[in-house]
C-alpha cells in the first residue's frame, strides 16, 4: 500500500505493507536512523517518535495506522527551539546521555515539558522510565530536565518560575 | 509485497459495513499486541484490514452520577489522565503498569478488552467492579457484563461479527479495593495474573465483595462471593478455609492446573488477611 504522511514538517508518501512497523519505515524508506528499533515490543523506548504530538514507539506502529498522521523524529526536533533548549539544559546539568538512548531521552523531555512546564521529580522519572537504557542516574536525569524546562519557560515567557 | 485491503471507517456504521461486506477482517485498534507479537520488521495481518483509528464515536469519555463510560478507543493514557475520583483506583493502578507511557498512548481500552489469547491487567479490576460492555452489529446493540467474556472453561471469548463500542463502569462507592499483578513483570506469560477485590462493609461486617483474578483464565465465584457476604471482619478462620474451600472447587471445575490453584489460593489467603486489617 502507498502510505502518505507528514513526516517533519513535510508531506511524503512510501510503498509499504501495512504491517510494517513504523521504524522499519523510517530507516529504510526514509534514511532516519534517530529512532532505532532494537526491541521491537515496546520494551526498550529507543524507537520513540512524536505521533501527532505524542510519544510512542514507533516499533508499534503499522505502517497503515500513519496514513495522514503527522510524525517528528529526532531529526526534524533537531531543528526547533525545543531542542536546543533540552540540549543547553542537558548541558548545563552535566547530564550526558548515550548514542543509544539520546534522541528518545530528547524527545521524551519534550512530552515532559509539554505535559507540566514545570515537572516535578516523580513525573521525569516515570517518564523516563519508558527507555531502559542504564547510561545515566535518575538524579542526572532530573537534573538535565528540570534545567531544560528553566531554559524553556525562560525562552518562551521571558522568566523561569520560581 | 503482501497486498492488504486496509479499510480506515470515519464512524461505527461505517465499520459496520465494512465488518459485513468482509467478515474475516481484522479490526485494530491500538495494535500494540499485533506489533509486539510480531517477529521482524513487520505483523503479519488478514488479507483486509479495519483500523477504528478515526471513528470518533469510539473515543467518547462520559460521566454520569451512576456510571463512567469510555469509548473503546480510549487509550490507556488518556484513562489515566482523568482527575482523581472519576476512575476507580484500582483500575487506575492496573493500567498505569501496562508498558511505559508511550505504550499506553497507543494502547486502547477496547483493545485489552478485545485480546483473543489471555485477559490483559484491566480485566480483572473491569470484572470485579461488573462492568459493562456494549457490542454493536448491523441489527442492533448489547450490553453485557464483561464477565461474561470468559467462556465455560474460563478462556476468553471473542463475539464475531460483533464491534466492541463502549465500557461502562460503575460509579459504586467501596470501602476496601485492592488490585495486584503477580507473576513475571513486562513478559507475556501463562503465570501472570491479576487479582482484584473490592469490598463494602457495614459495621465490621461484609455487605458486599466481589473477588475476581484474571490471566490466561478468569477465576470469579459467585458462590465464594456469597459465602462471605455477611460474616463479621477480622474474617473467622473457617470462614476463611469454606471460601478457600469453595474457590479451590471453580479451579477444578475450570481444569486449572495443580499449581495455578496453589498459588491463586494463596495469594487469596493474603487477601483475606489484607481485609482483615483494612490494608489495601
Amino acid at each position: 500500500m502507498t502510505v502518505s504522511f507528514i513526516l517533519n514538517g513535510e508531506d511524503v508518501s512510501a510503498e509499504a505493507e501495512a504491517g510494517e512497523r513504523l521504524s522499519s519505515l523510517l530507516s529504510s524508506r526514509f534514511g532516519l536512523r534517530g529512532a532505532r528499533g532494537d526491541c521491537l515490543s515496546g520494551l526498550c523506548g529507543r524507537c520513540i517518535v512524536l505521533l501527532g504530538g505524542k510519544p510512542v514507539n514507533s516499533c508499534l506502529v503499522p505502517a497503515f495506522r500513519v496514513q495522514g498522521a503527522e510524525i517528528v523524529t529526532i531529526e526534524g526536533f533537531g531543528r526547533t527551539d525545543d531542542y536546543r533548549d533540552i540540549m543547553a539544559g542537558f548541558r548545563k546539568a552535566g547530564f550526558e546521555p548515550c548514542g543509544f538512548c539520546d534522541s528518545a531521552r530528547v524527545l521524551v523531555a519534550s512530552a515532559i515539558m509539554e505535559e507540566d512546564p514545570r515537572p516535578d521529580d516523580s513525573l521525569i522519572v516515570e517518564r523516563m522510565s519508558a527507555i531502559s537504557c542504564r547510561c545515566t542516574q535518575p538524579s542526572a536525569l532530573i537534573a538535565g530536565v528540570r534545567a531544560a524546562a528553566e531554559i524553556r519557560e525562560r525562552r518562551v515567557f521571558g522568566h523561569a518560575g520560581a | 509485497m503482501p497486498e492488504h485491503d486496509v479499510f480506515v471507517p470515519s464512524g461505527v456504521v461505517e465499520i459496520l459495513a465494512v465488518m459485513k461486506q468482509h467478515p474475516d477482517s481484522l479490526l485494530v485498534a491500538g495494535a500494540t499486541s499485533i506489533m509486539a507479537s510480531a517477529t521482524g520488521r513487520s505483523a503479519a495481518l488478514s488479507p483486509v484490514v479495519v483500523s477504528l483509528e478515526r471513528a470518533q464515536e469510539l473515543k467518547a469519555i462520559s460521566r454520569t452520577d451512576r456510571f463512567v463510560e469510555f469509548g473503546a478507543m480510549t487509550t490507556l493514557s488518556e484513562l489515566l489522565s482523568l482527575r482523581k475520583g472519576t476512575v476507580p483506583s484500582i483500575l487506575k493502578e492496573r493500567a498505569a503498569g501496562i508498558g511505559t507511557f508511550t505504550v499506553r498512548n497507543l494502547a486502547t481500552l477496547g483493545g485489552a478488552l478485545s485480546c483473543a489469547t489471555r485477559f490483559r491487567d484491566v480485566f480483572a479490576p473491569l470484572a470485579c467492579l461488573d462492568a459493562l460492555a456494549e457490542f454493536r452489529t448491523p441489527q442492533g446493540s448489547s450490553w453485557v457484563n464483561v464477565n461474561r467474556l470468559a467462556g465455560e472453561n474460563g478462556r476468553p471469548v471473542i463475539r464475531p461479527g460483533s464491534l466492541l463500542t463502549r465500557i461502562r463502569i460503575p460509579a459504586d462507592e467501596w470501602d476496601f479495593a485492592i488490585s495486584r499483578r503477580y507473576g513475571l513483570d513486562g513478559y507475556e506469560s501463562e503465570r501472570n495474573a491479576v487479582l482484584s477485590c473490592v469490598c463494602r462493609m457495614n459495621k465490621h461486617t461484609i455487605s458486599e465483595i466481589r473477588i475476581a483474578e484474571a490471566g490466561a483464565e478468569l477465576v470469579r465465584s459467585r458462590e465464594a462471593e456469597t459465602m462471605l457476604i455477611g460474616r463479621k471482619l477480622p474474617l473467622a478462620e473457617r470462614d476463611k478455609d469454606a471460601a478457600l474451600e469453595a474457590y479451590a472447587g471453580r479451579c477444578a471445575a475450570l481444569g486449572l492446573s495443580g499449581v495455578r490453584t496453589a498459588r491463586f489460593l494463596g495469594v487469596l489467603r493474603t487477601l483475606f488477611e489484607c481485609l482483615d486489617r483494612g490494608e489495601e
